[in-house]
């Protein structure tokens, strides 16, 4: 049992962490506390879900940091932390269009 | 001197001018230098922004129209040691030298170790995603699995998940064949969604927890891990104010289609059923009986009903937040309806229903087996809750119910003797029984699973789960073990892992699946009735030497290591 655990101790020791990702579960929460406020069919903004744009167009939406046809900055209007918003853009990028996460089932 | 100092002073006075006027001109040049530097910078990024737009315009037109592939390539090995414990191995009939009348053949097997030390497996799944328009989408996915260097098609050897059918594609290794496991076109309409094809079905929840992943299909694992055609509805009660992705959905399917392909048409057919022992008599000399005299028995198949299944199912998921942690939950129910279930849907194999026996049949062949009787109705209800507790632990817990409704009928596959015909004429003595083991009564049955996983970092998860099944329990997963029965075991199953995620979209998984099974006949839903005498449970309880045509494994041990990686 003891050499069980030290052999566990020892991969995790040798599992280094990934650098600077988010949440993609905090991420997920965020988006749907904040972003689908007004991102929901029917609502102001027009319907977004991570499957609107592919992995890239992501990233480089959240580098661009424009929101709102680039009247405002990402989160204006929010509470959103930075870490959170990091987290929000972990979220969408591991869900986007072309993203290797498997299907939803059925919808 | 006078004019000297005039020269100076004019000098002096000049000076200033002469050197504001160079430095303006340097300004100006400057000035003007700067201006085209940044008229330029505009071009550029007027440049840029254009084709910024150009590429988003070939992206978003690109990701769409195209088929999207993606998917995963796992390479495995396993290492199995199977104990069996001491049974009455069945042989057939022969005439009892008193009377003539059929008495039962049996040898006792001792108790028997088997080991496959290496066993080498590769499998590869190609998800495919079209979406049609901003509605439609086509989902797919084709596998290979297939066994390092082994048989195309497996031998029979008494368990389900060695007959190769359309069933259980991609979850027994089989060929080097690429086979379609999904494929549906899933419409989302303003009331719901609807998916039509071949569904969703295999590695249902909980197991997205073991894979760390996604949860993959639409009907708990424990009730269904099977490749089904057939379609669903689904509500979506977000819109009438339960949390979003809460669904309350039908399903229709089919297990087995009667009229076309498979052996029991519409109409009367005839198959091979196994074999006739009447001739069959005691060599005087040796004492043993003349199985060579045994002759194949050919019945009258059909006309059968399709198999159905007929499903409701609930998803409520849930993401919350307490205090600075996020947690989320899924709670599922679910119910189907399995209608005019028989005992072996079309599939192929070798050595069955024609076993290579010495002086019986000859070489071992690959055969087509079939349906043979339609044998009653089955009603089966699960309910798993899972609980994701911030970023590193999860657990769920999974139960399920599962009641017969026999119509009397038994499989016809099993061994015949023929009496005079005032005594009833041909008569099945034994065979593959009926469902549950009772073709008369209902009997009900019960499982549960649960498990548990800890990801200490980002890259290393550690997971134990257990499954246990009752005497006759049974769940529509052909192999979730992949090579044995996990959730379908009639006992208990204890897995351990530990799952490296050692770089991106690759993994390191190393396992140990331990099985103890307590009954004979896991994965099945049907097998013979009681010995005289005593209880069913009683007769086939494996600790009690039953009396078996196969051998059933009492535990198997398997050790695991798998390189998966995901694209």
């Amino acid at each position: 049992m003891r050499n069980t655990l030290l052999s566990l101790l020892a991969l995790a020791a040798l599992a280094a962490p990934l650098s600077a990702q988010g949440s993609e579960l905090k991420g997920k929460f965020f988006f749907k506390k904040t972003c689908k406020t007004c991102h929901t069919a029917g609502k102001p903004g027009k319907e977004v879900t991570p499957l609107t744009k592919t992995q890239a167009q992501w990233k480089a939406y959240f580098a661009a940091n424009k929101h709102n046809k680039g009247k405002e900055k990402l989160g204006t209007g929010t509470d959103l932390k930075p870490e959170q918003m990091k987290d929000v853009m972990t979220f969408l990028v591991q869900h986007a269009s072309d993203s290797p996460q498997p299907m939803t089932c059925g919808g | 001197m006078k004019s000297s100092r005039i020269m100076l002073a004019l000098v002096a006075a000049l000076a200033p001018v002469a050197l504001s006027a160079q430095s303006n001109d340097d300004v100006h040049k400057q000035i003007e230098g700067l201006k085209q530097q940044i008229q330029a910078l505009e071009e550029k990024a007027d440049a840029a922004k254009d084709m910024d737009t150009r590429l988003t315009k070939v992206e978003t037109k690109i990701a769409p129209d195209n088929i999207q592939w993606g998917g995963d390539l796992r390479t495995r090995i396993d290492s199995a040691e199977w104990h069996f414990k001491p049974y009455q191995a069945f042989m057939g009939f022969a005439q009892n030298p008193a009377t003539g009348m059929p008495m039962p053949l049996t040898q006792q097997a001792p108790a028997q170790d088997w080991t496959n030390s290496v066993q080498w497996s590769t499998r590869l799944r190609l998800n495919m995603g079209i979406t049609i328009n901003e509605h439609a989408k086509i989902m797919g996915r084709l596998v290979m699995y297939k066994v390092h260097g082994g048989a195309d098609v497996p031998v029979f050897n008494g368990s389900p998940n060695t007959v190769a059918n359309s069933f259980n594609t991609g979850k027994v290794p089989s060929t080097d064949v690429l086979r379609v496991e999904r494929a549906s076109l899933v419409y989302h309409f303003p009331l719901g969604i609807l998916s039509i094809g071949r569904q969703n079905t295999t590695d249902g929840p909980p197991f997205e927890v073991r894979e760390g992943g996604e949860r993959e299909a639409t009907p708990q694992a424990l009730a269904v891990n099977a490749t089904i055609d057939g379609m669903g509805w689904k509500f979506e009660l977000e819109k009438i104010g339960l949390p979003e992705g809460t669904l309350l959905g039908i399903c229709y399917g089919v297990g087995y289609e009667s009229g076309f392909g498979g052996g029991g048409l519409v109409k009367t057919n005839a198959a091979p059923v196994g074999f006739n022992f009447t001739n069959v008599d005691i060599n005087t000399t040796t004492g043993q009986p003349n199985m060579s005299k045994a002759a194949m028995q050919v019945n009258s198949i059909g006309p059968l009903k399709d198999t159905t299944v007929l499903g409701a199912m609930y998803d409520m998921p849930l993401l919350f937040q307490i205090g600075e942690t996020v947690q989320s939950a899924n709670f599922y129910l679910g119910y189907n309806r399995f209608g005019n279930m028989t005992d072996i849907p079309f599939g192929s194999l070798t050595n069955f229903p024609v076993p290579s026996m010495p002086g019986v049949a000859g070489m071992p062949s690959t055969q087509y087996v079939t349906a043979t009787n339609n044998l009653g109705d089955m009603d089966q209800w699960t309910a798993t809750w899972k609980h994701r507790v911030g970023e590193q632990f999860t657990y769920f817990i999974s139960g399920g119910y599962l009641k017969s409704h026999p119509n009397g009928k038994v499989s016809q596959y099993g061994a015949y003797w023929d009496f005079p015909a005032a005594y009833g004429g041909t008569q099945q003595l034994a065979g593959f029984g009926g469902l549950m083991g009772d073709p008369t009564s209902s009997h009900t049955a019960t499982a549960y699973y649960t498990g548990m996983r800890w990801d200490p970092t980002e890259k290393i998860g550690v997971g134990v789960e257990f499954n246990h099944g009752s005497p006759r329990w049974f769940t529509y997963s052909p192999a979730t073990g992949e090579y044995t029965e996990k959730l379908g075991a009639r006992g208990d199953v204890w897995e351990g892992y530990i799952h490296w995620r050692f770089a991106k979209n690759a993994a390191l998984r190393l396992g140990y699946i331990d099985y103890k099974y307590s009954h004979a006949f896991s994965g099945w839903q049907i097998s013979p009735g009681a010995m005289p005498g005593q209880s069913w449970e009683d007769s086939y309880d494996l600790s009690k030497n039953p009396m078996l045509q196969y051998a059933f494994p009492a535990t198997v041990k398997n050790t695991y290591a798998a390189i998966e990686v995901k694209f």
